[in-house]
């Protein structure tokens, strides 16, 4: 986890107020004023008004962070520091949702991955009527990196049937390919190959982050 | 084991066993070799439920559980490169199928007091597809 937060870009107070209001509403925060006081609770709402100063409004927690029925207006620039309370995903917090924590992984069998190929298959060709092939993989050994490999395979799934919902997509598709592949490597790219699609992504290595959805779509789209 | 006991083994081993080892041949689609502890299964003063007891906590979960692998080819053939044998004992007092089975180079061993939670079929099925499916 620490390794993983080095790699979080600096965002400003204003974005990440936010993105916290936005995406974890329930996170109890508690922020200190330049004037030195502290006050402990969670985002009501978040706003600019008209001469671009930010504002928001803090429901204000008890010592054993039970939210109470007190509210505090506050000016975001009177804010010195924020101090976020056992938040649930710090990392997809500070990276403003480009990072998540790391998906854990249960024992699989190589059956219920080839299943899983065989939804892949389906499920698309059910969404858009489309023959992507069932993928083709050297399939790990490893109980946990099959576990990867199936919850990667139903992620690919879910991008491939958003991306192809466009009718371009689906056509350049069609045009050009009928097989898939997985394989394994350090990073994630995709390759057209005559009719296959060839996706490298780190299936094995379960302690590698999640495949980012907006790259893998912007990659396949590359091929198209 | 008295003679009532004895009788009725034999008659389970001679009926019911020979039915439903031949069932799951058929959905297996090849022999799986089965050893099972017959001493440790037939308790006295059980003579009466040996059938239906045997049936339904060792055989019905394990042929429910082989139906939904052998389902399709794919689960066929993993479950043959995967399965040999399947032993039946009652030995480690288990009587839920979650510490009941355990599965090791092809070994099913299934260690369940044959009288106890007899009619709790869907979990042991659950437990069994479950443990099954990670190991093929």
């Amino acid at each position: 986890m620490n390794k993983l937060l080095k790699s979080v870009p600096a965002i400003n107070k204003q974005e990440l107020l936010f993105h916290i209001a936005e995406h974890f509403p329930a996170t109890i925060l508690c922020l200190t004023t330049d004037a030195g006081r502290s006050y402990t609770g969670v985002i009501v709402t978040i706003g600019k008004v008209r001469n671009d100063e930010v504002f928001l409004v803090l429901q204000v927690a008890d010592d054993r962070n039970a939210l109470t029925t007190r509210f505090l207006h506050l000016t975001v620039g009177k804010i010195e520091s924020i101090e976020l309370i056992n938040p649930a995903d710090l990392l997809s917090i500070l990276s403003l949702g480009k990072l998540t924590k790391n998906e854990t992984y249960e024992i699989s069998g190589k059956l219920a991955v080839q299943r899983g190929f065989q939804l892949f298959s389906e499920a698309i060709f059910n969404a858009h009527a489309i023959n992507v092939g069932v993928p083709a993989m050297e399939l790990p050994t490893d109980g946990l990196q099959l576990n990867r490999v199936l919850k990667l395979t139903q992620k690919i799934q879910q991008v491939i049937i958003d991306l192809l919902k466009e009718e371009d997509a689906l056509s350049g598709w069609k045009a050009r390919y009928n097989k898939i592949a997985f394989i394994n490597n350090d990073s994630l790219e995709v390759k057209g190959v005559n009719d296959l699609v060839e996706i490298y992504f780190p299936f094995e290595n379960i302690e590698a982050a999640e495949i980012s959805t907006e790259k893998l779509t912007n990659l396949l789209m590359s091929v198209l | 084991m008295g003679l009532l006991e004895k009788r009725a083994l034999k008659a389970f081993q001679d009926g019911s066993y020979k039915t439903l080892t031949d069932e799951i041949t058929a959905i297996a689609g090849y022999t799986i070799e089965f050893e099972i502890n017959w001493d440790t299964l037939a308790l006295d003063e059980y003579a009466a439920i040996y059938d239906d007891s045997f049936t339904k906590v060792y055989f019905t979960p394990l042929i429910a559980a082989l139906k939904e692998i052998t389902a399709d080819d794919m689960g066929k053939e993993a479950l043959k490169e995967a399965l040999k044998k399947v032993v039946i004992k009652n030995e480690g007092g288990f009587v839920y199928g979650s510490n009941a089975y355990s599965f090791s180079n092809g070994v099913l061993t299934i260690d369940h007091v044959p009288f106890s939670n007899v009619d709790n079929i869907t979990e042991r099925s659950t437990e069994l597809g479950a443990l099954l499916m990670k190991n093929l």
